[in-house]
């Protein structure tokens, strides 16, 4: 009993990286496109770096640290799932 | 000042590093060292090949026209590869699994290996970055006079000679590179490890020089340009950092160009697809790659602000990368980056003609040599030789086709024009590549509609109007063709006003798009497609294991292996067909033909001159019935049932064997069960039994006698008595026993200090230690907060002490206890100098009624179930009790528990 509840644990996490792995790159076309890109076209500086750049940069790092994250996940606990 | 012949000595030996890395790394992989260029990371940089010239100086240079624009030409490719799982994994398994060799290769495959369609790719692939390659001699060329024009960039370049064209040297020692590392030979396996291995070390080089130029630029260059200071962001530089009116049409079909062309350029499909050793460094790419592409990015803005406000205005933003440090005096820096764009522009030259010549070889010249009979493959054919000479001329024309269209075009297009011109050119393929392993019914009629469609709006509405100016085009640019306004090419029926990129992008890939789908409904697929299209689409439901459909045709043996030792060599051709005699368990005779292994042979053929070329060859020998789609249809479901067919067999005796595992695990276990059940009873009854009789016969006696004296029978009726609470006693704790292990005792459990219980333990043995002469000692007590019920935990420890006490028979019998603190846990030793247990009796010392416990010398004797009680009780509480050792010189027992204090602490 006990194990079958682990093996689900597993799977339920499983699930959820593998989510993450359609909502990575649709989450970039999203917030890497313009509506969201006017809005942040502003003469304002963070860290004294002009809020576009900023926002670019910083959305690119998380996305590519995400990335790596979920892949590193995946190859963890098997090869990720062939039928998608 | 940097003297032009310093600036050439330093390039050409970069060039011979170049020679040397490849020649080196080819060496040693033929050795089977250098295991590091089949690494993630290797291919990683190779993708790398994706910056180019154009990159290293033209994104400065777009970023000071257009502002943050350049940078949607990084995150198309970011969003591909974070899709990985989704397209490009599907790419490389199917590539690997048909034995693909280029990008037309693929599309022509897919669509019933199709000559045409191959040779209609490899032409648009060959006029699309012909422009391209020039480009990247002319950003050598530039960059050269750059450096060596401190005083400024003369307005018209100097008309230089052929031969004092440096263009012409790199062209020139690029070919030589390519045919030198790129066309070893004719492989099914085609790697180049010298290529690679260079490809790398340019993209090290390129990113090192653009890092270097940033961040001298960022961190003091005569003052500098302070990053993180609001301030040093000039309002003259404002529209670099901000977006233009009208920016959104451009930035989506930018991002969704370069998106494209990280899969849809040879050079691309090539490094990321053909070359590509294992699915797995995919997913390191995903991340890694776009990793590199950040890093590129990041300092291009401050590069170009720095150049906004530093330079005169006359200057080119093209250059500055190299401008940018020359004018701060820093020389060595400039002549790093010059040194970064050579990289930059020879590694693309160097993919890109290895890319080309192979789909120029493969599709278009052997076509033409089969189809006009002028290559045998017959006894005494060498394809080979022929091929690999084939090669080496394309490489040499299109070297030289890039040269001189550099050579030609004078109108000088910025940088960043020409690749988005190519880029809107390779996109051409994307409905074709794409629409071919997502979509079962397309046809190859639907395919070549659409590429030539597109290819020919791309001709109209991009590449008219930029050679308009150089081939006297004015007029059908500004008027239309014969003067019909709606047929403009920057305005195709009546979309005025757009954008030049963004008109012909819709235009072409909407007709491209149109036509593909549209004529794929209308026509239908012959049989070689209907099955092409299913070994594709379905790649990832198929699987390997059940191997490809193989047509029914038969054909002479040595006719096969005739044409394989002329294509791939006579070594080969033995290795190959020893092994697949052998796989088919005729080691030591000649393969038989069977269709699987014609369609082998053909597959490996197709490694080496592609896809159709290899049908053509085996088609000649290899007789077969006329196929029709039925036949196919047949042979795919034929297929597909044994895949199906096996999967369920497999599933079946997996779970058969697994409830068999489980069974006998069961069987097991319950014997096991019922010989303790056996084992238990028989004890019980053993140990009921002793004081029972005793019982009995004395009260037997008083009931018989009842003269007796009241002395004796005073005696008797307290040995009964005493008999009785020992039969009490073992019954509570056969019940207590039996309460725990189905764990219906209640316990109570709280912060307690395991010293001093110990402490109480040892005082409540004081009396029972007196008696029989036994010396007991303590060590100090430490403060050991444990959680656990203190009664019991007590109780464990009384056990122990009391065996100790009464089995302790030597001449000064001894017994210490104490407590220590370990790694997160208190541990209870209590050790005697007794006779120790034997070994036998060892492994079953904790088990019930063991019998060590019953046959102990000097009669003493205990239920025979305290210690399975306190195993119990302990691992009730979490902890354990061990024999830690004993022997001779005694026994120590050890009981341990999570220390409070650590639990508290996690």
């Amino acid at each position: 009993m006990k194990a079958a509840n682990a093996r689900e644990g597993i799977g339920q996490s499983r699930g959820a990286w593998q989510d993450l792995r359609w909502i990575l790159p649709l989450a970039a076309v999203i917030l890497f496109m313009p509506p969201v890109l006017g809005l942040l076209d502003h003469p304002l500086y963070l860290f004294g770096v002009p809020l576009l750049l900023f926002y670019l940069f910083a959305v690119w790092l998380v996305g590519i640290l995400l990335t790596a994250l979920v892949a590193h996940r995946l190859s963890e606990t098997g090869s990720p799932g062939e039928a998608d | 000042m940097l003297e032009p012949g310093v600036i050439l000595l330093i390039g050409g030996c970069y060039l011979l590093g170049l020679f040397f890395i490849a020649w080196w790394s080819d060496r040693a992989v033929a050795r089977g060292r250098a295991r590091f260029i089949s690494s993630p990371a290797v291919y990683t940089l190779s993708l790398a090949v994706y910056c180019t010239s154009w990159t290293f100086y033209g994104a400065v240079g777009s970023a000071a026209r257009n502002g943050p624009e350049f940078l949607a030409i990084y995150l198309g490719p970011t969003i591909v590869f974070m899709a990985w799982w989704l397209l490009l994994r599907k790419l490389v398994r199917i590539a690997k699994s048909q034995q693909i060799t280029s990008i037309a290769d693929f599309i022509s495959a897919r669509y019933g290996k199709s000559s045409s369609v191959s040779a209609l790719v490899t032409l648009i692939a060959v006029i699309v970055i012909t422009p391209y390659i020039a480009l990247q001699l002319k950003a050598i060329a530039t960059s050269f006079t750059v450096l060596s024009h401190p005083e400024g960039l003369p307005l018209a370049e100097p008309a230089r000679g052929l031969l004092a064209d440096n263009g012409l040297w790199v062209a020139v020692a690029m070919a030589v590179f390519v045919i030198l590392f790129g066309t070893r030979k004719i492989d099914a396996d085609e790697s180049h490890p010298g290529v690679v291995a260079a490809i790398a070390f340019e993209s090290v080089v390129k990113l090192f020089a653009l890092l270097a130029v940033g961040l001298s630029v960022t961190l003091g260059l005569g003052g500098g340009l302070d990053l993180l200071r609001e301030a040093d962001w000039s309002d003259a530089a404002r529209r670099l950092y901000s977006l233009p009116e009208g920016y959104e049409a451009r930035w989506v079909v930018i991002t969704f160009l370069a998106a494209a062309a990280i899969i849809c350029l040879p050079r691309q499909f090539q490094v990321a697809i053909v070359e590509n050793r294992k699915e797995s460094h995919l997913a390191t790419a995903a991340w890694l790659f776009p990793l590199y592409l950040l890093l590129v990015c990041l300092f291009v803005v401050p590069i170009a602000v720095a150049g906004i406000t530093t330079l005169p205005e006359s200057s080119n933003p093209d250059f500055y990368v190299l401008t940018v440090p020359l004018a701060a005096g820093h020389e060595t820096l400039a002549l790093l980056a010059f040194i970064g764009g050579l990289s930059a522009a020879t590694s693309m030259v160097i993919v890109a003609s290895i890319a080309l010549s192979v789909m120029i070889s493969n599709h278009l010249v052997t076509p033409l040599l089969l189809r006009a009979n002028l290559l045998r493959g017959g006894a005494r054919g060498d394809i080979a030789g022929a091929l690999l000479t084939i090669r080496r001329v394309s490489i040499v024309v299109i070297v030289a086709l890039g040269f001189f269209y550099y050579r030609e075009s004078a109108a000088s297009v910025a940088l960043a024009s020409i690749g988005l011109i190519s880029f809107v050119g390779v996109a051409q393929f994307l409905p074709a590549l794409i629409g071919g392993i997502l979509w079962r019914n397309a046809t190859k009629a639907g395919a070549i509609a659409g590429l030539s469609t597109g290819f020919l709006l791309w001709l109209y509405c991009l590449l008219t109007p930029a050679v308009a100016a150089a081939w006297n085009l004015g007029d059908l640019v500004s008027l239309g063709p014969w003067g019909i306004a709606a047929l403009r090419p920057t305005a195709l029926l009546g979309a005025v006003g757009w954008d030049p990129l963004v008109h012909a992008v819709f235009w072409s890939l909407l007709v491209n798009c149109l036509a593909f789908v549209g004529v794929s409904l209308v026509t239908r697929q012959t049989p070689i497609e209907r099955l092409q299209s299913a070994l594709f689409v379905d790649v990832f439901t198929r699987g390997s294991e059940a191997g490809e459909p193989a047509l029914p045709r038969s054909a002479r043996v040595e006719d096969l292996f005739d044409l394989t030792r002329a294509v791939l060599g006579a070594q080969r051709a033995q290795a190959l067909f020893r092994r697949q005699a052998r796989l088919q368990g005729r080691a030591g005779q000649p393969p038989r033909a069977d269709p699987q292994f014609i369609a082998f042979v053909e597959r490996q053929l197709a490694g080496g001159i592609g896809a159709s070329s290899a049908r053509l060859m085996v088609s000649r020998i290899a007789q077969g019935e006329a196929l029709s789609v039925d036949t196919v249809m047949a042979l795919l479901e034929e297929t597909q049932q044994a895949i199906e067919h096996s999967r369920a067999l497999e599933r079946k005796s997996e779970e058969l064997h697994r409830t068999a595992e489980q069974l006998q695990a069961a069987n097991e276990k319950l014997t096991q069960l019922d010989q303790m059940k056996d084992d238990f009873l028989s004890r019980v009854s053993h140990e009921l039994r002793t004081p029972m009789t005793s019982i009995r016969s004395f009260s037997e006696l008083l009931h018989d006698r009842p003269d007796l004296d009241p002395e004796r029978a005073k005696r008797f009726i307290s040995i009964i008595h005493e008999e009785s609470l020992r039969l009490t006693r073992l019954l509570d704790d056969i019940l207590d026993l039996s309460r725990m292990e189905r764990g219906q005792m209640s316990w109570d459990i709280r912060l307690v200090d395991a010293g001093e219980i110990l402490g109480q333990a040892v005082e409540t043995m004081a009396g029972l230690a007196e008696r029989e002469g036994v010396a007991m000692t303590v060590t100090p007590l430490p403060p050991s907060p444990v959680h656990a019920d203190a009664d019991r935990l007590k109780q464990v420890m009384l056990n122990l002490l009391s065996n100790a006490i009464k089995f302790n028979r030597g001449k000064t019998p001894e017994v210490r206890a104490g407590v220590s603190l370990v790694d997160g846990g208190v541990e209870i030793r209590i050790e005697d100098n007794g006779p120790g247990i034997a070994d036998d009796d060892r492994d079953q010392l904790f088990t019930k009624f063991a019998r060590g416990a019953q046959e102990r010398p000097g009669g003493a004797k205990g239920s025979g179930l305290g210690l399975a009680i306190s195993a119990q009780i302990m691992r009730s509480l979490r902890g354990e009790v061990t024999l830690e050792r004993s022997g001779p010189e005694g026994t120590v027992f050890c009981v341990r528990l999570p220390s409070a204090v650590s639990l508290a602490a996690k």
